[in-house]
C-alpha cells in the first residue's frame, strides 16, 4: 500500500492532511521535524514527503536534501508545505530539492492531483531504472562475453608472428570480431600453408566459423595433407556447420619448402597477384565458389600449381579491401588497387594502405573487414620446423622380442616396434629412419637367414616379382624359425642399439662385406644400414646383426 | 598402407600418392599404377606427403619403375617427402635420377 510521510510540526495540520490523505486510500505516517522525519524515512521507505518549512530542531530546508540522499537512485516526491508566498522561499524550496508546493489551507482536489501524479511519476522513475539496471546487467555480460569470446579469438586465430618473414599482413576489422580469417602453419616436410577467408558479414555472426576452420585447417596441416584435401573438408565442415546464406571465399595454399612451388585452391575471392622479382606481375582468378555452399559431389578441388622463384611475391586480398566506400560513396575497387600494384615499383601492404586512406580518407568508416596479405617466395629454413626435445623420462630400455614360427607368417613386427619405440624421448623424429633400418635388418634376418633366399633372382627380368612371390612360398612352407629382436635405449648418450638374430645356418659376412662395393638393386639394404648407422656388427656367425644409431638433433636437415 | 593415382586430364601429368608403409607388400599394387601412363609422355610425379616408413624394397620399386618407363614419359618427380623419407632419399643417391622437391 502506498504509504506517505507527512512531516509538520504542528498538529493540526498534521491531522487535517492525514484525513484528507487517508480519505484518498493512502497510508500515512508522521514526523514532528526533520530529524525525525529522516528516521522515519529510514524504518518505513514512505512513496511522498510532505514537508513544512518552519520547524524546530531541522527545518524542511535542511531536511529536504537528507531525504533525496537517503532515497538515492528512486524518485521520492517532496511535497512542500506552505504558508508563504513569496517568490524567494518557494525558489530555495526548489534549490534544496522540493518537488512541488501545497499551500495552506489544503485544498482537497488540489492535495489529490498532486499526489497522484507524483506517484505517477515515481512509478515510471521505478520502472525505467530497474529496465536501466536490466540493461546495465545485460550490457556487462555482454561485454564480458565478448571479452572472453575476443581473447579465445585473439589466441586462436591470431596469424602467427613467427612467419613474418614470409607473409607481410595488414588485418583490420570493421567490428570487435572479424569475419575475415588468416591463419598459417607449417607442415611436418617444412611447407608453409596459408588460409585466407571471408565469411559472409562481419561481427561475431561472421566470426563463428572462424574456430572450427581453424581446428581442421591446423589438424590437417599437421598432417602434411594436400591443398586440395584441406579444401573438400572444410567446404564440407562449413556445409554442414553455417545457415544456408553464410559461407567463406577463401584462399587456401601451400607453399613447399623450397619456396618454389605453390598450390593453391581459390575460390570466391578476388583476384589474386603474382608479383615476379623480375618485374613482371599478374592477376588469377578465382576457379571455384566459395567455401560452404556446394555438397561433396559437387564440389571441384582442382588445384592450380604456380612455380615460382625466391623473391617472387603473391597478393591475396579481401573484398573489404576493394568495397571500402569514400565519402561519395564511391568504392576503392580493383582497377585502383591493380593500378597501385602495377604502378609501384616494390608495392606492400603500407603501399595499398596508404592508397586506400588517400582514396577514401582516415576518417570515412569501414565497412567491412579488411585484409590484405603478402607471400614472400623464399624457403623456409628447418629451425622453424624444429620440434621441442622432450627431458623427461631418462631411464635406460631394453626390450627383447622373439618372433618364432607361425608369428613369422603372419605379423609384420616392424612398424608396431618403431610405432612403441616412438614414445621414447629424441626417437619421434627418427621413426622412418629407425623403421629403415629395422626392416632391413628383419627382413635379411628372415629372408635369407630363416628362408635361405638369395638375393640374386632380383637381378633377372622381372626378379624382383619373382623374388617376392618366392618368399611368399617360402615363408608358407616354413617349419622352424625364429628372429629375435633386442633393443637398448640409452638416453644419456641418445644412442639407440639393435641386434637381430636369426635361427639360420649364418654367412660369411666378412666375404660378403667386400663384395658389398655393387651397384646391384638388393645391396641398397646393407648399404643403407652403414651409412644411417654409426656402427654395424655382425656375430654368431653371421646369424646376428647388431647396430648403434645415435639420435642426434641434427640428423634430419632439408 | 594405400595407394592413389592419378593422371591429369591432359595426360601430362601421372601422380602416384603412397600412404602409410611403402615396401614390398606394396611390389604389385605399385607396378599396377604405372602400367598405363598414356601417349602423351607425362611427368611422373611420386607423392610421398603421406608416406611415414620405406624400405629398401621401395628403392628397388622405384628404380624398376624408372627402368620400365624411362622412354615413355618425360621425367620422373618425388615430391613432399618428409624431412626422413628425403633423407634416406639423398643417402641412396636418389637426388641423381630423380628430382626431389
Amino acid at each position: 500500500m502506498t504509504q506517505i510521510l507527512v512531516v509538520d510540526d504542528q498538529e493540526i495540520n498534521r491531522t487535517l492532511l492525514m484525513h484528507l490523505l487517508m480519505e484518498q486510500g493512502y497510508e500515512v505516517i508522521q514526523a514532528e521535524n526533520g530529524e525525525e522525519a529522516l528516521a522515519m524515512y529510514e524504518s518505513h521507505q514512505p512513496d511522498c514527503v510532505m514537508l513544512d518549512i518552519m520547524m524546530p530542531v531541522m527545518d524542511g530546508y535542511e531536511t529536504a536534501p537528507k531525504l533525496k540522499e537517503l532515497a538515492g537512485d528512486a524518485y521520492l516526491p517532496i511535497i512542500f508545505i506552505t504558508a508563504l508566498d513569496d517568490q524567494n522561499s518557494l525558489e530555495y524550496c526548489l534549490d534544496v530539492g522540493g518537488d512541488d508546493f501545497l499551500t495552506k489551507p489544503f485544498e482537497r482536489v488540489i492535495l489529490q492531483a498532486k499526489v497522484k501524479a507524483h506517484l505517477r511519476s515515481r512509478e515510471l522513475y521505478s520502472k525505467i531504472l530497474k529496465q536501466k539496471k536490466q540493461l546495465e546487467y545485460h550490457q556487462r555480460l555482454i561485454n564480458r562475453e565478448h571479452e572472453i569470446v575476443e581473447h579465445i579469438y585473439d589466441n586462436a586465430l591470431r596469424l602467427d608472428a613467427t612467419y613474418k618473414e614470409w607473409i607481410d599482413a595488414y588485418i583490420s576489422s570493421a567490428d570487435t570480431f572479424n569475419g575475415d580469417l588468416a591463419i598459417a602453419d607449417i607442415s611436418p616436410f617444412g611447407s608453409l600453408y596459408i588460409f585466407l577467408g571471408d565469411f559472409t558479414g562481419h561481427g561475431l555472426a561472421a566470426a563463428v566459423g572462424a574456430l572450427p576452420l581453424s581446428k581442421v585447417f591446423h589438424d590437417m596441416v599437421a598432417k602434411g595433407l594436400t591443398v586440395a584435401d584441406i579444401s573438400l573438408e572444410i567446404n564440407g565442415m562449413l556445409r554442414n556447420l553455417l545457415p544456408d546464406n553464410m559461407f567463406c571465399a577463401a584462399c587456401i595454399l601451400e607453399m613447399s619448402h623450397t619456396g618454389k612451388t605453390i598450390s593453391m585452391w581459390l575460390g570466391g575471392l578476388p583476384d589474386v597477384y603474382l608479383l615476379s622479382k623480375s618485374g613482371k606481375k599478374h592477376a588469377i582468378e578465382s576457379a571455384h565458389m566459395a567455401l560452404g555452399v556446394l555438397e561433396d559431389y559437387e564440389f571441384n578441388s582442382d588445384v592450380m600449381t604456380l612455380q615460382v622463384e625466391p623473391g617472387d611475391r603473391l597478393v591475396v586480398h579481401t573484398d573489404g579491401l576493394t568495397e571500402q566506400e569514400n565519402a561519395e560513396g564511391e568504392y576503392y575497387g580493383e582497377e585502383r588497387l591493380h593500378d597501385c600494384l602495377f604502378n609501384h615499383e616494390y608495392p606492400t601492404t603500407n603501399t595499398i594502405i596508404d592508397n586506400l586512406h588517400e582514396f577514401c580518407g582516415t576518417n570515412n568508416e569501414q565497412q567491412d573487414d579488411i585484409t590484405c596479405i603478402f607471400l614472400n617466395c623464399k624457403p623456409i629454413h628447418s629451425d622453424i620446423t624444429t620440434l621441442k626435445e622432450q627431458d623427461q623420462f631418462l631411464l635406460t630400455m631394453e626390450m627383447n622380442i622373439a618372433i618364432e614360427n607361425e608369428e613369422l607368417k603372419e605379423l609384420d613386427p616392424v612398424k608396431q616396434l618403431v610405432e612403441m619405440m616412438s614414445a621414447l624421448p629424441f626417437v619421434e623424429r627418427h621413426r622412418s629412419i629407425i623403421f629403415l633400418i629395422l626392416s632391413e635388418m628383419y627382413n635379411n634376418a628372415l629372408e635369407h637367414g630363416v628362408l635361405g633366399l638369395s638375393s640374386s633372382v632380383k637381378d633377372e627380368e622381372d626378379g624382383f616379382i619373382r623374388y617376392y612371390e618366392m618368399r611368399t612360398e617360402a615363408l608358407e612352407n616354413m617349419k622352424d624359425g625364429r628372429v629375435d629382436i633386442d633393443i637398448h635405449f640409452y638416453p644419456q648418450d641418445k644412442i639407440l642399439k639393435i641386434g637381430v638374430t636369426d635361427s639360420g645356418a649364418g654367412f660369411d659376412f666378412e666375404k660378403k662385406l667386400t663384395e658389398k662395393k655393387s651397384e646391384a638393386l638388393h645391396g641398397r639394404g646393407l648399404d643403407l644400414i652403414h651409412r644411417l648407422t654409426k656402427h654395424v656388427g655382425y656375430e654368431l656367425g653371421g646369424r646376428r646383426m647388431v647396430v648403434e644409431y645415435h639420435l642426434l638433433s641434427d640428423v634430419v636437415k632439408y | 598402407m594405400s595407394l592413389n593415382k592419378h593422371l591429369s586430364q591432359d595426360g601430362k601429368q601421372l601422380t602416384i600418392q603412397i600412404k602409410g608403409k611403402f615396401d614390398f607388400n606394396m611390389v604389385q599394387m605399385f607396378r599396377d599404377a604405372y602400367e598405363d601412363v598414356g601417349e602423351n609422355r607425362p611427368t611422373v610425379v611420386i607423392d610421398l606427403r603421406e608416406t611415414d616408413y620405406m624400405d629398401s624394397s621401395a628403392l628397388g620399386m622405384l628404380l624398376n619403375m624408372q627402368k620400365t618407363l624411362d622412354n615413355k614419359v618425360d621425367g620422373f618427380r618425388i615430391s613432399n617427402c618428409q624431412p626422413q623419407i628425403k633423407k634416406i632419399l639423398q643417402i641412396s643417391r636418389f637426388d641423381k635420377k630423380f628430382s626431389i622437391d
